[in-house]
This record gives C-alpha cells, sequence and structure tokens, in this order.
C-alpha cells in the first residue's frame, strides 16, 4: 500500500456567518406559515374521554371548538351559548367557511342529554362533519 | 462652525451584519405563538336534517345504554341482551362480516354518562376498522323534543 501523504490545508478560523440569515429565515417562513393566531381557551376545561380510534384533524382553520362542561354549559369558539344559541352561532361559521368541523370536546361526565341536544341543534344548523373529542387510549389487548 | 473637517466617506453598501439578528428576534416570536398540539377525535358525518331514510329491518342492530352505564343489544329477532364491552365488539364484528350494510343505531338514555357513549362509539369503530366499515346512528333518546323545532 502506497502511503500518500496529504497536505491539509490551512483551514480559516472564523465559523461563516454569512447564510445564518438564510437559514433562520427559512425557519421563520415556515414557522408563520404554521402559525394560527386565533384560539381559543375554554372557560369550564373538560376532562376529555379516551378512545382508541382517534385520527388527527389536520386542518386547524376548519374546525370550531364546542366545550360542553360536566354541568352541561356550552361554549362555542370564544362564546359561552345556551342551547337556542347553537345553530345561529354554528350557521354564521359555517357560512365563512363551508368546511366547516364542529370539534365537540365534551367532558367525559356530562350528560348523554346534554350532547345529544347540541347533535340535533348541529343538524339543524347544517352543520354535519362533527367529530368527537377524545385522547388516544394504548390498546391493551 | 467646523471648519476644515471633511465629512468620513459614507459606505455605499447595506449592512447585512445585524440582518440574521433581526430574523432571529422574529423567529423566536414565531415559535413562542406556535402551537403544535393537534385536536384529535372520532370523526363521523350526521344526516342531512328531516325525515330519516327507511333501512330494512334486518340490516338493524340496535345499541342500547342506560343511565347505569349497562349496554343492552338488540338484533333481528332476538331480545335485549345486556353485554360487556368486548362482547359488543365481538358479535357487532360477526354482524358486519356476514352483512356489511349493517347499520348500527346507538340510543342512549339522555341520564346516561357521555364517557360510555363514547367507549361504544370507539368500540363500534374499532370493530368496523379492520372490514372498512362505519355504518353508526346516533339515535335520539326518548324523551327529546323529537321534531327539532325551534321552541325547545
Amino acid at each position: 500500500m502506497a502511503h500518500i501523504r496529504q497536505t491539509t490545508q490551512e483551514a480559516g478560523t472564523t465559523i461563516p456567518t454569512a447564510s445564518m440569515a438564510d437559514i433562520s429565515f427559512l425557519l421563520l417562513i415556515f414557522f408563520i406559515v404554521s402559525t394560527v393566531f386565533v384560539q381559543y381557551r375554554p372557560e369550564y376545561p373538560p376532562d376529555i374521554p379516551e378512545a382508541a380510534s382517534v385520527e388527527l384533524l389536520k386542518n386547524k382553520r376548519n374546525i370550531a371548538n364546542l366545550w360542553i362542561s360536566a354541568d352541561g354549559i356550552i361554549q362555542i369558539d370564544s362564546a359561552l351559548v345556551n342551547m337556542d344559541g347553537v345553530a345561529p352561532t354554528l350557521l354564521r361559521k359555517l357560512q365563512a367557511n363551508p368546511q366547516l368541523i364542529v370539534l365537540i370536546k365534551s367532558d367525559q361526565r356530562a350528560k348523554y342529554g346534554v350532547v345529544s341536544d347540541v347533535i340535533e341543534e348541529l343538524r339543524r344548523a347544517n352543520t354535519l362533519r362533527i367529530s368527537f373529542a377524545a385522547r388516544t387510549k394504548e390498546l391493551q389487548q | 462652525m467646523l471648519m476644515g473637517q471633511t465629512p468620513p466617506q459614507a459606505s455605499t453598501e447595506i449592512p447585512t451584519a445585524s440582518m440574521a439578528d433581526i430574523s432571529f428576534l422574529l423567529l423566536i416570536f414565531f415559535i413562542v405563538t406556535t402551537s403544535m398540539n393537534q385536536d384529535k377525535g372520532i370523526g363521523m358525518t350526521l344526516p342531512p336534517p328531516g325525515e330519516p331514510l327507511p333501512i330494512p329491518k334486518q340490516n338493524i342492530a340496535n345499541v342500547w345504554i342506560n343511565a347505569r352505564g349497562e349496554i343492552a343489544l338488540k338484533e333481528m329477532g332476538r331480545d335485549f341482551e345486556i353485554v360487556t364491552m368486548r362482547q359488543l365488539r365481538d358479535r357487532i364484528e360477526r354482524r358486519i362480516v356476514n352483512n356489511p350494510n349493517l347499520v348500527v343505531s346507538i340510543l342512549a338514555e339522555r341520564d346516561a354518562s357521555y364517557r360510555v357513549f363514547l367507549d361504544v362509539l370507539d368500540e363500534l369503530r374499532q370493530a368496523g376498522s379492520l372490514h372498512d366499515w362505519s355504518k353508526i346512528s346516533i339515535a335520539q333518546p326518548l324523551g327529546s323534543a323529537g321534531g327539532g323545532g325551534p321552541g325547545r
């Protein structure tokens, strides 16, 4: 085996920072695109039940949150509403976005009657795409 | 008065050294305001309002949930039978293999817990997921204003 002598080049001792701005702009653009500014918080945070067959809801812009507390208090996005206010509120949201999905985030101790009434109201408002929020449960077999 | 002073030669280049700092500042702002947690749920499509479509009797299986959290299954030609979650899943799975047009109707009492309802829904979806089946219908419980009229 021939022993090849390699001459090492003199490396510069400074870190090149010219492309730093490009890198950070790239990251910046990613975060700008993925940010959704409007976020709602529930007045009465529910204890969401677990389920195994959950799926991810991809587009946040199409989701309307509907919280139901254990006592049956209903909140849609930012407003606390009663049962008669569910259909008009969602009708307005559906007009703004026909692709609307209503994510029902109900407390697991809530009475089913309230949820059933809400579902009937949703049908009346013609918001037919719904989803029952659930946390992922590990399958125990 | 400034006399005899030559003005310093202004550079014609735009300084880019602080560009990275500016963009990092914006970057940090957007990182902080972004929420990455995604919503998860069991998706369904409701039937449009109006009269429900008639379904042949042999294609319906009824699941009842009462206020105590008990689950009962009623199939064609049989009486109600209280089942466990496991039995429900096995029986429904067997039925949908034989009859892919089966519609399972969930009827919960108004006082039933939402948790049991979602557990049943989850169980049915799991049973159906292996057979590409998702014909689950949510029936209105007794005692609700049936017509869906405005004067509730």
